[in-house]
């Protein structure tokens, strides 16, 4: 129906139209080669073949169509869409007036910082939990709007990050209203109320019961009724006591959110503050309602020509299914290749934190940049209380484990010198994380990305990332938390370009990982092309290796990539 | 299969179809929370709109180029406005970095990424090239250091081309009516 719609309004209807205007974006990704599995470390045969099409249809200065196309047998991540059906990925139409804005579609929007209400799409991560529906928004006054959503949507998402597609599924059904104020002497605020339903699945009930924090509170309840502990438990009929057809009926769950958000944005003096809580009736699977909140608060200001920004977090909502929100994370993203490799594991629902970020500029062209962010879980039950210095310290370990404290330390100095020729930036970042979940273990690691680049004559330039990483992963007894295992891995990354005038780019790439004296690498190269300023082709020929692909807040395990090539093409028309 | 490439004879018709391609009207919130229509900015002449994140290298250099190409020329009317897609994981951030970057340009933020995608655009950097009635002249994707002289031979073409418009609507008025005609020139270009 989605395609039919879409084809209809965007190509036929378009077509006609004198007033249209269109752009396109084009991008394919092809690659050959072998696969190393994350897990069992066996070698595959391993092919991809993606395209993606995105068409922006306008219709006048009023009416805009996006759709996005998908045609890939398989893609980098996720499933296989091959057929008419599923080819349309992202569709919606959007009306625009002076006082008002109605949007009808795959709906992307957000709320304040996104506490109760922010969905988009991120195809690096095979992440998109938009919902299908209708978003109004409209003004009143100039300072005073109004907004309202109403959609249904199916998100999917990874049990485990190094599954190669989404395996859980559950429906929404989202109803928000919301309100918008401001003037300069109350700043900006907004109120919102969403009301959520989510539809859980025996199917989703069963891949979850023991198999993560929210089963294993399910598994320790006793909410979940005897029959459906059959279901759960066995997968063969013949221990059951009833007829497979009755088994949604029996044992899906039905469970209603109800979000209130307040935010604030206020400006005094050279200070920008932003303060957001959202106030949450929720249920648990099989359970009842309980209460649960979200506050981030952000404030910005400039002292002794210092950027300071700090960041403040508390979410507590235990075992809440967080599927339409994405707030914030309260914690630095290391843009570099090794750092980017560990990242702390973040609880939505339960989680303290704090961030303080400095940005200077030294003299004209030295910057200084520096970064500490902490955090961890509440305090519940008979656990001992905990200091922030602790957290500083990481040490009285036997005491902080159920916290599952982690501590981020970056500092970096970037600029320019002899004339703007070279640019610098050397860093070091220090990541200390303490988890009691699959296992328990202690990660430390302490990297230096340094990135180099200098300017030839007539727009050659040659660019160098070399990043060296120490990490060591100590695995501890379930039961004594006395040390079990300790590995430890030196990695070291270094890619050197050449840009002739812009046009061509060539790279090598060198990557090794040292894991208990046992050398790993994967060495390839790159040749880029500039074919236009618009179109670019890519590629790729030599091995990578997979790990984690963060973004936005999502993470995927890619897997490795073995002597093989890749091509990457893209186009904007 | 039939519905394949039923699709696809459309999509290329549709392409060909398409003609010249504009910037949406749309506003965007700056970096001290108040609106701005984007139009305002190339009311007066060129404009080059570059979309980065805190997490773009190549932005970044980029954006010292672009910082450059702004002081230089905005006296002739010219404008580069800066859109910020970073999300609520790292908007809070932005400030802090514009600010100590001192940039002379407007920063604007697009935590959707909805200008982004109606634009069409996949990676960053990328930077849209407009003149003074939205009309899009042209993309670039990626950067690289050199890139910047073909920006500026872009943004001289742009200026040159609205100086000649200038230049003979000033005659033409001057014509019909010499006595009361305002000077609407702006400063003469100067590479």
């Amino acid at each position: 129906m989605k395609t039919r719609l879409a084809a209809l309004m965007v190509l036929l209807g378009g077509i006609l139209s004198a007033q249209l205007e269109m752009n396109y974006s084009y991008e394919m990704k092809y690659g050959d080669g072998m696969q190393v599995k994350p897990l069992t470390q066996d070698t595959t045969d391993y092919t991809y073949f993606e395209n993606l099409l995105d068409i922006n249809t306008y219709y006048g200065d009023n009416i805009y169509i996006y759709s996005q196309l998908e045609y890939s047998n398989p893609p980098v991540f996720g499933y296989s869409r091959m057929g008419l059906d599923s080819m349309i990925n992202a569709f919606y139409i959007e009306y625009s007036h002076e006082r008002f804005n109605v949007k009808l579609g795959d709906l992307y929007e957000l709320y304040g910082r996104g506490l109760v209400f922010y969905t988009f799409q991120d195809q690096n991560v095979d992440y998109d939990n938009s919902i299908q529906g209708l978003v109004l928004n409209y003004s009143l006054k100039e300072n005073l709007g109004i907004s309202t959503l109403v959609g249904t949507g199916e998100y999917a998402y990874r049990s485990i990050l190094t599954k190669p597609v989404a395996d859980l599924k559950i429906n929404n059904n989202v109803i928000l209203g919301s309100i918008d104020y401001g003037n300069n002497y109350v700043g900006d605020l907004q109120f919102s109320y969403i009301h959520q339903s989510t539809l859980l699945s025996p199917d989703y009930i069963k891949n979850i019961y023991n198999k993560s924090e929210i089963g294993i509170e399910l598994e320790m309840s006793d909410r979940v009724p005897p029959s459906a502990l059959q279901y759960f438990l066995f997968d063969e009929e013949k221990y059951w006591d009833f007829e497979p057809e009755d088994i949604d009926g029996l044992f899906s769950d039905t469970l209603v959110v109800n979000n209130f958000n307040l935010n604030w944005n206020y400006s005094i003096w050279n200070m920008d503050i932003y303060f957001d809580k959202a106030w949450i009736q929720y249920d648990k699977i099989y359970g009842d309602e309980v209460f649960g909140s979200r506050l981030y608060t952000s404030v910005y200001t400039e002292l002794f020509e210092t950027g300071i920004t700090y960041e403040y977090k508390n979410y507590y909502l235990p075992y809440l299914i967080k599927s339409i929100s994405n707030p914030p994370i309260g914690y630095r993203e290391g843009n570099s290749i090794l750092a980017s490799r560990n990242v702390h594991s973040m609880n939505f629902g339960n989680e303290i934190g704090h961030q303080i970020d400095l940005n200077r500029s030294l003299v004209s062209n030295l910057n200084v940049a520096a970064n500490l962010s902490l955090s961890h879980r509440h305090q519940i039950g008979d656990m001992e209380p905990i200091s922030l210095l602790d957290i500083l310290s990481m040490k009285n370990e036997d005491k902080m484990y159920d916290y599952f404290p982690f501590l981020q330390v970056y500092l970096e100095m970037n600029g320019w010198a002899f004339s703007e020729r070279l640019y610098y930036k050397v860093g070091m970042d220090r990541f200390t994380e303490f988890t009691v979940l699959d296992d328990s273990k202690k990660t430390y690691v302490t990297t230096v990305p340094t990135q180099w680049m200098w300017k030839l004559t007539n727009g050659i330039s040659v660019n160098i990332y070399l990043e060296i990483q120490e990490k060591t992963v100590k695995q501890l007894s379930s039961t004594d938390f006395t040390l079990s295992d300790e590995t430890k891995y030196t990695n070291n990354y270094l890619s050197a370009s050449y840009s002739h005038m812009g046009k061509w780019i060539v790279t090598g790439f060198y990557d090794q990982e040292i894991k208990d004296s046992k050398s790993n690498e994967w060495i390839g190269a790159d040749l880029s092309y500039k074919i236009s300023t618009e179109t670019q082709v890519a590629l790729f020929y030599g091995s990578q290796k997979g790990g984690l692909v963060c973004a936005n807040g999502i993470c995927a395990e890619q897997p490795g990539f073995e002597d093989g090539y890749k091509i990457t093409f893209r186009s904007f028309f | 299969m039939k519905k394949f490439f039923l699709l696809n004879i459309a999509i290329i018709l549709s392409i060909v179809w398409a003609g010249t391609q504009h910037l949406p009207k749309m506003k965007l919130k700056d970096l001290n929370n108040k609106r701005q229509e984007l139009r305002q900015f190339y009311s007066d002449g060129p404009i080059l709109m570059n979309f980065w994140n805190l997490a773009c290298e190549p932005c970044k250099k980029e954006m010292k180029e672009l910082d450059k190409l702004h002081l230089k020329y905005e006296k002739q009317g010219f404008e580069v406005v800066s859109i910020n897609i970073d999300n609520t994981r790292s908007m809070s951030k932005v400030k802090s970095y514009v600010n100590s970057q001192k940039y002379s340009f407007t920063v604007l933020s697009d935590p959707k990424a909805e200008l982004f995608r109606k634009m069409g655009a996949k990676v960053m950097p990328f930077v849209i090239i407009a003149d003074s009635t939205g009309e899009i002249i042209n993309r670039h994707v990626g950067y690289n250091p050199g890139d910047e002289k073909e920006l500026e031979k872009e943004i001289l073409h742009l200026l040159v081309v609205r100086e000649i418009k200038t230049d003979t609507l000033q005659t033409e008025l001057e014509t019909s009516n010499p006595e009361k005609t305002p000077d609407i020139k702006t400063e003469p270009i100067t590479e």
